[in-house]
């Protein structure tokens, strides 16, 4: 995953990287913002070349977020 | 002999080609083509065009076409052609968001951030007859939603692991609206069906693994959008993806509720349809 800044995340926000699809920035656990490779590598769009400068980071996902409760 | 080994390979290709554009040719339907013509889908690889058509024909054959106001056959590669909804092409088509891989082999979520959402919305089934279904070729041990809404007090989703594979129907505040079992793997045809307010069931590859008998009673649903790799949820906002799913999708659809002998015969189509692909469990 790749670390947004927040004025990053919000420059990304709703906007579509192919026609069919949309960027979707998550926050982890740490309220830090990331976007994924495929978003990246698909991205075929004019304005964002600004991506490729991003730095992979740690993503560790938060909990709450992803945490289905037990099979009874 | 490189040559005629190359040469014996071309006529195969070429029979095997033309051998299903004789089948498209002679048995096209208005379906099929307004699918496989339509600007997004274009679709026009031989085995893909032979997939849908056999999709079509056997929905229509067998009482199914009207029971799937959405089937997305995940065919072509491309984010823009699996966003198609095969009954009727650009309505309840998917919008995809985050990192979803888009190939061959269908559609493949990331696990932290990709999901698609087909803007059906659950109010436009009844909680007592409806149906959702997935066709997963991956065997991912992952406590996810890989399709459905999940909110306050409606549920309406699969969730499935390495070994056991479950649904939600219901509502959330009831342990027992988990219910499923032990799968041998989770590669399956999995189908989540409702036909009363009273009784759901679970079944994966056209078999069975639990019923659920517990009286819903009347419940309002919440308007979220049936998502695919992830669940739908209703904080911060309505038709927030949450639980993103990694596992390789086929083909799913939402419906109508099936019966135990439709299930099996669905699971069959399904089945025998990613064969032409060539990438059936």
């Amino acid at each position: 995953m790749y670390k947004l800044t927040v004025e990053q995340k919000n420059l990304l926000a709703g906007k579509r990287y192919t026609n069919r699809s949309n960027f979707n920035p998550v926050q982890d656990i740490n309220g830090d913002w990331f976007i994924s490779k495929e978003e990246i590598e698909n991205c075929t769009r004019a304005g964002f070349d600004w991506l490729d400068n991003l730095v992979e980071a740690e993503f560790v996902p938060n909990p709450i977020n992803n945490t289905i409760p037990p099979v009874h | 002999m490189k040559t005629i080994i190359f040469f014996l390979l071309l006529i195969s290709f070429t029979s095997s080609s033309q051998r299903n554009a004789g089948i498209i040719a002679g048995n096209k339907d208005t379906a099929f083509t307004a699918f496989t013509n339509s600007t997004t889908g274009n679709i026009t690889e031989s085995n893909d065009l032979l997939y849908v058509l056999f999709l079509v024909k056997k929905f229509k054959g067998y009482g199914f076409w009207l029971k799937l106001p959405a089937a997305y056959p995940f065919v072509g590669g491309t984010a823009a052609k699996h966003s198609l909804n095969l009954r009727y092409v650009y309505s309840y088509q998917i919008t995809w968001g985050g990192g979803v891989t888009h190939n061959a082999n269908g559609i493949t979520g990331n696990g932290m951030n990709g999901y698609g959402n087909t803007g059906f919305g659950d109010n436009l089934l009844s909680f007592s007859d409806h149906h959702l279904a997935i066709y997963s070729r991956s065997n991912t041990g992952e406590n996810r939603v890989d399709m459905g809404t999940l909110s306050g007090n409606r549920y309406a989703i699969y969730s499935l692991d390495g070994s056991t594979s479950y649904g939600v129907d219901g509502n959330a505040m009831q342990d027992s609206s988990f219910f499923g079992g032990t799968v041998a793997s989770g590669k399956q045809f999995v189908v989540l069906t409702r036909s009363a307010n009273n009784y759901a069931a679970y079944y994966s590859n056209g078999s069975m693994l639990a019923q659920r008998f517990y009286n819903q009673g009347s419940i309002g649903m919440t308007g979220l959008n049936m998502f695919i790799l992830a669940g739908s949820i209703t904080v911060p906002v309505n038709n927030t993806p949450a639980l993103f799913s990694s596992k390789n999708l086929a083909f799913a659809s939402i419906g109508l509720s099936l019966t135990a002998n439709e299930v099996a015969l669905y699971n069959t189509i399904i089945q025998d349809a990613q064969a032409i692909l060539g990438r059936a469990n």
